[in-house]
């Protein structure tokens, strides 16, 4: 009997405490499975069921896995130091009553031993089964093969326990230590101290409020996509801070002046919420700044991982606008003459006519392609020397493209002068009067005219972050013998033609023809050493290259999910634990309040009031967040290739309706609790 | 016609699951009239703060029926019981009950804000009240930063902010110490003098012996009731340690 006595109170303990170990080992059980099915989904034999991108599926499932664990480490850290601290008190009963600090030890171990068990055993079996599920649903959205078996992943097991037994040993020594410093008293009163009256600090209140001015600004202003990934890290750490600092401060600071205006702060409506506020902010300040983190992280992932998924073919169509792409390049300017790219043409033909397949052109365009940096007055400078300390910010690159093709293309019969190009600017290169570009001290000027249609060149800059100007200019060739390069640096040379085609009628696969074509470039050329000396040549096959895509974004996208749900999770327990806890703390205020004469329907009407604040605030931040994101999001998304605004909005605002229809539902819920346990805790 | 006055009043608790009922008052009887100073004494358990409850409205009675000026508290329909105890009833506990995110001024208006009162006309009323009990300067501290005889002296200005028919005290000395009791007494003597009526439970003999009357309740009744008459405290106390003896000793009346 005696040596079940610790594990049966440790049980008791538990079982007493359902209201907040339950949903805390819940969290546990799900951290767990997550973790596994992510490691399994990451480890080689899941990998063998998936088509090409199988690979970059599983690194990105790996990385999603330490995303939890790291999460896991953290937040089940704080949880659990919030369920100490809910449990002096009965820690401290059971001192005085004279449980010895060793007696007391014995209990937490006993429980940790419990919930930490519980956690991993429940947490691997639900992870196993839905394991299997996350392979078919991976599996079906990658279009790989599907294997109806279950397979358990030992080595995913074995890290799974493993790591998990040493945050449960951790989170164990950290009770421990902190049961074990504090008195009898302290520990019966710990719940009970009282709390000085939050004072208004403008400092942080309108810093926050600044950083976050200057956070959205950074935001809404910016233009290239290259700095929208700079800008972007700098300006989530900065809304994070300011979101913290508004929450914490700024709304002391809010009720302090709603307060001060006499008139406004002694209405029935607004006196007892708004005193109530303060309380209620300064204690919570912190977990709703990291609700309205965690539910902007969630917006933006679960929206972009969203545009990425549902975007993919137009991401496909984009990169590759055609079935096959051919790209020769050559490293001599003069290489790239009329003749050499009939030449070529006319092996294309040939081949078609062998293989009796007839072709679409899409594209067909010489090109030439330099990357410089910006500088002042107009000038983009190509030197190479200033590769070196170079500054990101200032890359540039500029394609040069024939008037004739151009004309060409769009149907149109523009003429140029000596001096003058039509400039588009994409990517975020400024608009230019005039533009003058320079290598090697040699520059040339061009005044700038602009033209209507940009379409033709999305597949350049396609995949491109640096931003980008094409100049179309009459003089192409003296334009390319201008800027080639000196001897020995010709391989800087971007003397490319590039010929896309899709093919019809066809026995042969584009991916069979694709390859076809190129052994019969390569022995063509043999005979032309002059050309197979001084160029090289590729081709990109979209079925093929697709894969990569649906396997990135796929992947992506399910990590998204999953993700958000480990998310989302971990900021309901936060919600549900504020409502418990102030729940406790507000029932006798409610009752002093009853005696003093207000009815019950003016207590609830007050209790809501403020707990639709409290509530809400998180989501509205979390709106407010995601707006101004936006423009680094969609700048974000144009460098996967997604163009399409119109379709980022409607995503990411079905994104947001889901969450907040969610949000409300979690708490209608955890408002319940919290009215179970004002009421009853008379 | 009496302020108050409480006739056969029952009140019968369940426990939880049906079973044992426990009879907490039995058949109580008494009246207070305009200006009274009555004290309320018994012992554990005799159905003091049942009483209190009751007159208070926080408790609907089983039986028997409460009137305050002419009012049955009964007949209130829920929406009003509210109104009807802020605009009536002054409450002093002895646990204060001061809501700790107020400060002291805005604990002593809250029940003039909940009636709808506006800004200027409730500081035209604190000044006074506030002069009498002596917290004049302490009316922006908040409750944790002053003593309990301060907290108490803090829940009689809420009481009597809203003039009150009548003042309901529940062991307002309970947990004062001995200097702060006397303070206190002495303030609700001076309050009862100045006309208002107070009805306060209490264990203390001591709190007791500055009321007008004293009732004592026994086991759900009202058992006994001493006058001052024209004794002073001193006697009074004596008096009533008399009969709380021959009342512990189980005597009849």
């Amino acid at each position: 009997m005696k040596t079940l006595f610790y594990p049966k109170l440790a049980w008791d303990g538990i079982r007493k405490n359902r209201r907040m170990v339950f949903p805390y080992m819940l969290t546990c059980i799900c951290m767990v499975s997550m973790f596994y099915i992510l490691l399994f989904l990451g480890s080689p034999a899941t990998g063998e069921l998936l088509p090409r991108g199988g690979t970059t599926a599983m690194t990105i499932m790996l990385l999603g896995s330490i995303v939890i664990a790291v999460f896991s480490v953290i937040f089940l850290y704080y949880t659990n130091s919030f369920l100490i601290r809910r449990r002096a008190g009965e820690f401290g009963l059971y001192n005085v009553l004279g449980m010895g600090k060793r007696n007391l030890a014995k209990i937490i171990t006993f429980e940790t031993l419990i919930t930490s068990g519980i956690s991993i055993v429940v947490g691997l079996l639900v992870g196993i089964v839905i394991s299997k599920l996350a392979e078919l649903g991976l599996s079906k959205m990658l279009g790989g093969q599907v294997s109806y078996n279950i397979r358990i992943e030992w080595p995913c097991v074995r890290i799974t326990v493993m790591f998990y037994l040493v945050i449960f040993a951790v989170i164990w020594f950290t009770s421990i230590i902190r049961v074990g410093v504090s008195s009898a008293v302290s520990l019966l009163k710990s719940e009970k101290a009282g709390e000085k009256a939050p004072k208004a600090n403008w400092l942080l209140g309108l810093g926050g409020a600044i950083i976050l001015a200057i956070a959205y600004y950074k935001a809404v202003t910016i233009v290239s996509p290259l700095d929208a990934i700079m800008v972007f890290f700098v300006a989530v750490i900065m809304v994070i801070v300011a979101t913290y600092l508004i929450m914490i401060a700024g709304s002391v600071l809010l009720c302090r002046i709603l307060q001060k205006n006499k008139k406004y702060y002694y209405n029935p409506k607004h006196f007892v919420s708004v005193s109530s506020l303060v309380y209620r902010m300064k204690r919570n300040g912190a977990g709703l700044a990291s609700i309205a983190i965690i539910a902007t992280m969630v917006l933006v992932m679960i929206s972009t991982a969203s545009c990425m998924w549902f975007g993919s073919q137009d991401m496909i169509d984009e990169r590759y606008p055609a079935e096959i792409n051919f790209t020769v390049r050559f490293d001599k300017s003069d290489l790239m003459s009329e003749e050499n790219i009939a030449y070529f043409r006319q092996i294309f033909e040939d081949y078609r006519a062998e293989n009796k397949a007839t072709t679409t052109t899409v594209i067909d365009l010489p090109y030439l392609e330099m990357s410089g940096t910006e500088e002042d007055d107009n000038t983009i400078n190509f030197d190479k020397s200033d590769v070196d300390g170079l500054n990101v910010g200032a890359l540039r690159e500029v394609c040069f493209i024939p008037l004739s093709i151009y004309n060409e293309k769009t149907n149109q019969n523009i003429t140029l002068d000596d001096g003058e190009a039509l400039v588009f600017s994409t990517n975020g290169a400024k608009d230019y009067d005039t533009i003058n570009l320079s290598l090697d001290g040699r520059t040339k000027s061009y005044k700038c005219l602009y033209a209507e249609t940009e379409e033709m060149f999305a597949d350049y800059y396609m995949g491109n972050i640096v931003p980008m100007i094409s100049v179309i200019v009459n003089d192409f060739s003296d334009t390319m013998k201008f800027f080639e390069a000196s001897e020995g640096d010709d391989w800087y040379n971007m003397f490319t033609w590039k010929y896309s085609f899709d093919l019809n009628d066809c026995s042969m696969t584009p991916a069979e023809y694709a390859k076809g074509l190129k052994e019969s470039v390569s022995k063509a050329l043999e005979e032309n050493s002059d050309l197979s000396e001084n160029c090289w040549y590729y081709y990109e096959e979209r079925e093929f290259e697709a894969l990569e895509y649906i396997a990135l974004n796929g992947s992506v996208f399910f990590i998204g999910i999953v993700l958000s749900i480990v998310f989302i999770l971990a900021a309901v327990l936060i919600i549900y634990y504020k409502q418990i806890s102030e729940g406790y703390e507000d029932a006798s205020r409610f009752e002093v309040m009853k005696k003093v004469g207000m009815s019950k329907k003016e207590i609830k009407r007050s209790i809501n009031s403020q707990l639709l604040v409290v509530f809400f605030i998180p989501l509205i931040f979390a709106g407010l967040h995601l707006t101004f994101a936006f423009p680094m999001i969609s700048k974000i998304m144009n460098l996967f290739g997604l163009f399409n605004t119109g379709f980022f909005v409607t995503t990411t605002v079905i994104c947001f309706l889901a969450f907040a229809v969610f949000y409300t539902i979690v708490y209608k819920v955890t408002s319940n609790v919290y009215y179970n346990i004002v009421t009853d805790a008379k | 016609m009496s302020l108050l006055e409480v006739n056969n009043l029952k009140k019968v608790y369940k426990t939880r699951f049906g079973g044992q009922e426990v009879e907490a008052l039995r058949n109580v009887n008494f009246e207070v009239e305009e200006g009274e100073y009555v004290a309320i004494m018994g012992e554990s358990g005799s159905g003091k703060t049942t009483l209190l409850n009751i007159l208070a409205a926080l408790d609907k009675a089983t039986a028997g029926r409460v009137v305050l000026q002419g009012m049955e508290l009964s007949s209130l329909a829920e929406k009003k019981v509210a109104n009807f105890r802020r605009d009536n009833l002054g409450f002093v506990f002895q646990e204060f009950n001061l809501l700790d995110t107020f400060s002291i001024e805005d604990n002593i208006f809250l029940p003039l804000v909940l009636s709808g009162k506006n800004y200027k006309e409730m500081s035209e009323k604190i000044k006074p009240i506030a002069a009498r009990l002596g917290i004049s300067d302490l009316l922006k501290k908040y409750p944790y930063e002053v003593s309990g005889g301060q907290k108490q002296r803090a829940a009689v200005a809420r009481a009597l902010i809203t003039d009150p028919k009548i003042i309901l005290a529940d062991e307002p000395t309970g947990a004062l110490d001995s200097k702060a009791s006397d303070e206190l007494l002495r303030l609700f003597g001076e309050v009862n003098e100045l006309g208002q009526t107070i009805l306060m439970v209490t264990h203390s003999a001591k709190a007791a012996s500055c009321a007008g009357r004293v009732l004592f309740i026994k086991d759900g009744e009202v058992f006994h009731q001493i006058y001052r008459g024209d004794s002073d405290n001193q006697r009074f106390y004596q008096k009533i340690t008399e009969t709380l003896t021959l009342l512990t000793q189980g005597g009849n009346q």
